[in-house]
């Protein structure tokens, strides 16, 4: 089951159709359980669970800005996809920063030599990503940048753990990437989480 | 929140604005870009004339904005459309009905952005399938106001959008890949009737013309009842 992490402002909950509606149907349209929690609602992950996406928000949107993801980060280090918003908390939440640069519409995104090793964007030359941010991401040394644009990263990767962040938005134009990433969260060994002390925690999404 | 939804007078821009009603936000006004280029990059053409009488049936001012319709410069009589409704109606922020096309959802966003306006497409890359029968389902009466993409030929012109009419794009769907919905300029419709209107839009006369592979359903006469 992959769980869906709504970012959008609370109280604007049309935002729910144009920003996480568009992942759920991929995800489910590829054949894999799905289920969606609020953010601030999180109390825990289910332990069918075997991927998180956190999904992104409008661009005038700054209610994550209040958020953290550290709690489920101390908990989780099963795969997670960040996408736009969901990338700048991840990467921000693990000594990244986030910087003002605003970008709306589609960009050029260049794999990097480690990108096209990757197994997200792994046979991929140049494509366009849909852009629609306000803020893109400085990594810290826990990550490396998989595809970069003329001006920042756009896909990167965490050392250790199968975290992974995109700016762009994925869902439009490129869902090849969200498709990826369920099926390794599916594919990815179950041992893993058993390894690291995760498989047989109680833990259900709220 | 104060929301300003531009109006095509086709199915999605209406939907659009009725999600936003829907999920507590008010529709303070309308904004229609009249083009003067019938293939307008941006702008939507069959029957725009008459989005005065669907802003009348729904209570709601409607603002109106001419432009020649040449590629980008017509972004520029859009931003002076926002900019006005903006500031005539206290705007906090603006929905469109874009699906698919992010050269249309990119340009407006981008204006939003300028204008310090939140921007909406609840919409956006919908499940069209679900959203047509949405469309029925909530009583929303809307016609074919023009085909431009083969198979659809004229005897779709005028045609309501109901269930036989999504079977038939589903099959068309499989076999050409035509967006269901219309969403790649396949057709354009016109809504008459929607949940948020007081009364209802009478087409009275109308002309149909069809010539090289598209045609138009021109209302020329309507009122509302």
């Amino acid at each position: 089951m992959i769980l869906l992490i709504d970012l959008t402002h609370p109280r604007i909950t049309v935002l729910f159709d144009e920003f996480v509606s568009p992942v759920l149907r991929i995800v489910h349209s590829n054949g894999h359980p799905v289920r969606v929690a609020r953010i601030e609602e999180i109390k825990s992950i289910d332990s069918a669970c075997t991927g998180v996406i956190v999904c992104g928000t409008a661009l005038a949107d700054t209610w994550y800005r209040t958020r953290h993801l550290t709690p489920l980060l101390n908990r989780w280090n099963g795969p997670m996809l960040g996408i736009c918003a969901g990338m700048q908390m991840l990467v921000c939440e693990t000594g990244g920063e986030v910087l003002h640069f605003p970008e709306i519409g589609m960009i050029p995104i260049h794999p990097t030599d480690r990108g096209r090793e990757d197994i997200l964007i792994k046979g991929k030359d140049e494509f366009s990503g849909y852009a629609l941010h306000q803020y893109a991401v400085s990594l810290s040394p826990q990550w490396v940048p998989l595809a970069v644009s003329k001006a920042t990263v756009q896909i990167a990767k965490h050392l250790i753990n199968p975290w992974y962040g995109v700016l762009f938005h994925p869902e439009a134009r490129n869902e090849w990437i969200i498709e990826r990433f369920a099926e390794y969260a599916h594919s990815c060994p179950r041992e893993y989480k058993e390894q690291t002390g995760m498989g047989d925690k109680d833990m259900t999404s709220g | 929140m104060r929301i300003g939804a531009l109006l095509s007078g086709g199915k999605d821009s209406l939907y659009a604005a009725w999600r936003m009603i829907q999920t507590g936000h008010e529709v303070a006004c309308f904004i229609t870009i009249q083009s003067r280029n019938p293939e307008s990059y941006m702008f939507h053409t069959p029957n725009i004339a008459l989005t005065h009488l669907q802003a009348k049936a729904a209570g709601i001012p409607l603002l109106i904005q001419e432009t020649e319709g040449i590629e980008e410069k017509e972004l520029d009589d859009l931003t002076i459309a926002i900019h006005r409704a903006a500031a005539d109606y206290h705007l906090e922020g603006l929905v469109t009905g874009a699906i698919q096309s992010v050269y249309q959802a990119s340009r407006i966003e981008k204006i939003c952005s300028q204008e310090k306006l939140w921007c909406f497409s609840p919409l956006w890359l919908c499940d069209q399938e679900r959203y047509l029968n949405s469309l029925i389902s909530e009583g929303f009466e809307v016609i074919i106001a023009g085909v431009f993409a083969e198979p659809l030929d004229e005897s779709w012109l005028g045609m309501t959008i109901d269930l036989s009419f999504i079977e038939r794009m589903k099959r068309i769907n499989r076999k050409y890949q035509l967006s269901p919905a219309g969403e790649g300029g396949e057709y354009e419709s016109f809504v008459c009737s929607a949940p948020f209107f007081q009364k209802r839009i009478r087409i009275v006369d109308a002309e149909t013309w069809f010539e090289h592979g598209a045609g138009g359903y021109v209302i020329t006469r309507a009122e509302l009842v």
